[in-house]
């Protein structure tokens, strides 16, 4: 199971690649993909082996870049930014909010691992501010109650 | 066949450009006028917190739904009437016909970069094509030679547009000089910086004109392979450019031998995973390469030794996306516009308090005050402005009183700030200078990658300082600190990310240190956007007894019976604001310095 996703990942990644070694930041972001938003251990381990690279290449990799992690640990990821232009618009209460409605703090997971609260430096929406990203879903001129409603539409399942 | 332009930016497609899109081939159907108009999906409009747009014969429609486009079909389409009420306005409510045209935010543009976002479908190379895409290539391959390209583009004065300004043309030709047969084409869109969004409006909108830039580049340094490293935060620009990608090479634009030339040029996608220092081209660099991103110390420079020891340029989005239009129009055309040492265009991020916000490209030389009065429509809400942050978190404040200087790369580095990727962030009288430093601070200290001290213990510790002074625990000393450590940063970091990270300090500092001071002697918060150094207090004379503010506090700290005056206990206040956003009667204000705990208001 774990080495068949492996396999797939080291090929998915290799057709992109266009010097030898190259495609190494690929693999991870392969892996994230065949494993649904994580790495394991094993799977950088067994993925070090059949690239003949030192383990700790890859674990290096996924614990460096803030979009990798080693574990599954929530359902959904949401990443509201923390910058100024989000800050200036108010910003600060979106993330009070997002707290207070999770109850968790950043880097945190919800007891029921429905999501994890993570902060982000910029989604590049700044005319739209606040945003925040929920997964791949960005979500733009939060206020308050948007947030609510957000977080409910993913609790029932309306968003998947 | 008539034409119908959407937005397909990123903003409008968030606001529900997909439903306008439904509702517009909908309604066209239900009046059999389907087959008589083609619908173009676009790349950015510019002036996203309108969106979604869509245009008929230079007629913009702004903010739009399903039956707003239902209704545009039914009258303007049909009856040959405008919609009034779907048009854009002017800040002073005054509607515009043809806004790309006529409103203020569009007039003083000059779009080179920008030139096909909002008109071209950027998921159709035709579209580029028929706008003279792909020209410039085919000049340069057939009738160029290397050296000529570089000649062109050094005449031309093209900065680099990712925020150190160094001269393309003298980059390129570096890299040509070197004796290597490998060598390498990077793009870099790894755009970090918190307030800038040009890059991302540019792969979104308008793929090819990067494409076509670093084909160019390619021939003129000599090299056959490319990356561009994206940003993972930006999955639709990902998305765009693998279909970009794909179409190019079907037309042998991109690949072997293209246009039936000797010269062969391949481009992969590398995307990234959230460090903004990757945006350094030597941490860059060593990400494309599979390793932590990490700078190194430079020289030796890319261009001698860059990506697997090889001659590298990199090369910011906005850059690039200005070559094919240098090629094509000439160098004398290019420096028409902009200053001698800065000629061209930037594309400038609005944002912040500022009545237009969005995406605008200007001359460079134009002053902050055309851009932020002019086209940005100056303040909203009758406040003043305060101050200007450019540049990101590498970059600074300029205060009001600044803002008649034109902006170049050398205008804004006396400042003490930076240009930086084009952000600027409008402050107003209710921005806490010495919270904004504190801020982008904040950013750095999250970002710094951890290689070098100087960085890594300085930032933090300057962080440290500035959390002091905006709780009103802050000394004198504490400035003197502060201000002597940004230097020892700015000094003897490693990389870019390190060296320009003390700016905001800095530039705060220098144009408002009144309110630092104010933070550490008078523990007051001039502003009064600090949460220890306020209070929320409630004026007894426009209180109603409403009890709307009561019932939003989160720690039922508010007490008072309806229709009779309420009051904040201080101890239980946690300074939210909730209860000043719901109040319809002004009733609640803010204090500083904040009340004694026990005193009731």
């Amino acid at each position: 199971m774990v080495e068949e996703k492996v396999r797939n990942a080291l090929e998915k990644a290799k057709e992109k690649a266009l010097e030898e070694k190259d495609y190494i930041m690929e693999v991870v972001r392969c892996l994230h993909e065949q494993f649904g938003g994580y790495a394991p251990p094993e799977a950088l381990e067994l993925a070090a082996q059949f690239l003949e690279v030192s383990p700790s290449k890859l674990y290096e990799i996924a614990t460096f870049y803030s979009l990798y992690t080693l574990r599954k640990e929530a359902k959904h990821v949401i990443r509201v930014c923390t910058s100024l232009p989000c800050h200036v618009a108010g910003g600060r209460e979106i993330i009070e909010t997002l707290k207070k409605e999770l109850n968790i703090d950043f880097g945190q997971v919800t007891p029921d691992g429905m999501f994890k609260l993570e902060e982000v430096g910029c989604l590049g929406r700044c005319d739209t501010s606040p945003n925040m990203m929920v997964d791949g879903t960005l979500y733009k001129d939060l206020t308050s109650e948007k947030v609510t409603a957000i977080l409910e539409a993913y609790r029932k399942g309306v968003i998947e | 066949m008539k034409e119908i332009r959407i937005c397909a930016g990123g903003a409008c497609v968030a606001a529900g450009e997909f439903a306008v899109k439904g509702a517009l081939v909908k309604a066209l159907k239900d009046k059999g006028l389907l087959s008589e108009y083609k619908i173009i999906e676009t790349g950015c409009m510019g002036m996203c917190s309108r969106g979604p747009f869509m245009v008929i014969d230079d007629v913009v429609y702004s903010q739009l739904n399903q039956s707003a486009v239902k209704e545009i079909v039914e009258k303007h389409l049909v009856g040959g009437q405008i919609v009034d009420k779907y048009l854009m306005k002017t800040p002073e409510g005054k509607t515009v016909e043809k806004a790309f045209k006529e409103h203020d935010f569009y007039k003083k543009q000059v779009k080179i970069v920008t030139r096909n976002l909002g008109i071209i479908n950027p998921k159709n190379i035709d579209d580029y094509i028929e706008r003279d895409g792909y020209k410039a290539l085919e000049k340069v391959l057939k009738e160029m030679k290397p050296e000529e390209v570089i000649e062109e583009i050094k005449k031309s004065g093209l900065r680099g547009r990712g925020g150190a300004g160094f001269p393309t043309g003298l980059k390129w030709e570096f890299a040509a000089k070197q004796k290597s047969d490998t060598k390498y084409m990077v793009c870099n869109a790894d755009e970090g910086d918190p307030g800038a969004f040009m890059d991302r409006a540019v792969l979104e909108g308008d793929p090819h004109a990067v494409l076509e830039g670093m084909a160019i580049a390619a021939y003129a340094i000599g090299a056959k392979k490319g990356f561009i490293y994206v940003r993972a935060e930006y999955p639709m620009a990902i998305e765009r450019l693998r279909t970009a990608i794909k179409q190019a090479k079907e037309r042998r634009f991109l690949g072997e031998n293209i246009l039936e030339t000797d010269f062969s040029f391949d481009i992969e996608i590398r995307i990234g995973a959230g460090a903004f220092v990757c945006g350094e081209e030597t941490a860059l660099m060593a990400s494309i390469m599979g390793e932590r991103g990490q700078p190194r110390v430079r020289p030796p420079y890319p261009v001698e030794k860059g990506l697997w020891g090889k001659p590298t340029v990199i090369n910011n989005v906005e850059t690039l996306a200005n070559i094919a239009w240098i090629i094509r129009n000439g160098w004398q055309e290019f420096r028409k516009y902009g200053t001698e040492k800065s000629p061209g265009t930037k594309v400038f991020a609005l944002a912040g308090k500022v009545k237009n916000t969005g995406l605008v490209e200007v001359p460079l030389g134009i002053t902050l005050r055309e851009l932020i009065f002019d086209i940005g429509g100056g303040v909203p809400n009758g406040k003043k402005l305060k101050a200007v942050q450019t540049g990101g978190p590498s970059g600074g404040v300029i205060p009001a009183s600044k803002i008649d200087t034109p902006i170049d790369y050398e205008s804004l580095t006396a400042l003490g700030t930076i240009m930086g990727s084009g952000g600027v962030i409008v402050l107003d009288e209710d921005d806490c200078m010495v919270d904004v430093a504190k801020f982008f601070l904040e950013f750095t200290v999250n970002e710094s990658c951890g290689k070098c001290t100087p960085c890594r213990e300085g930032t933090r510790t300057m962080y440290e300082i500035l959390d002091r002074i905006t709780k009103g625990e802050g000394t004198m000393e504490d400035i003197d600190t502060l201000e002597e450590l940004a230097v020892v940063v700015k000094e003897t970091s490693l990389c870019g990310l390190g060296q320009t990270a003390p700016n905001p300090v800095l530039t705060t500092l220098r144009y408002f240190r009144d309110e630092y001071i104010a933070h550490v002697k008078e523990k007051i918060c001039p502003a009064k956007k600090c949460r220890d150094l306020i209070s929320y207090v409630i004026d007894p004379d426009k209180c109603t007894g409403c009890t709307a503010c009561k019932i939003v506090c989160p720690t039922k700290a508010i007490e008072g019976e309806l229709n009779k005056v309420h009051v904040i206990h201080q101890d239980l206040c946690i300074r939210c604001g909730s209860c000043m956003d719901v109040c319809r009667f002004d009733a609640i204000y803010k204090v500083t310095p904040p009340l004694k705990v026990d005193t009731k208001v």
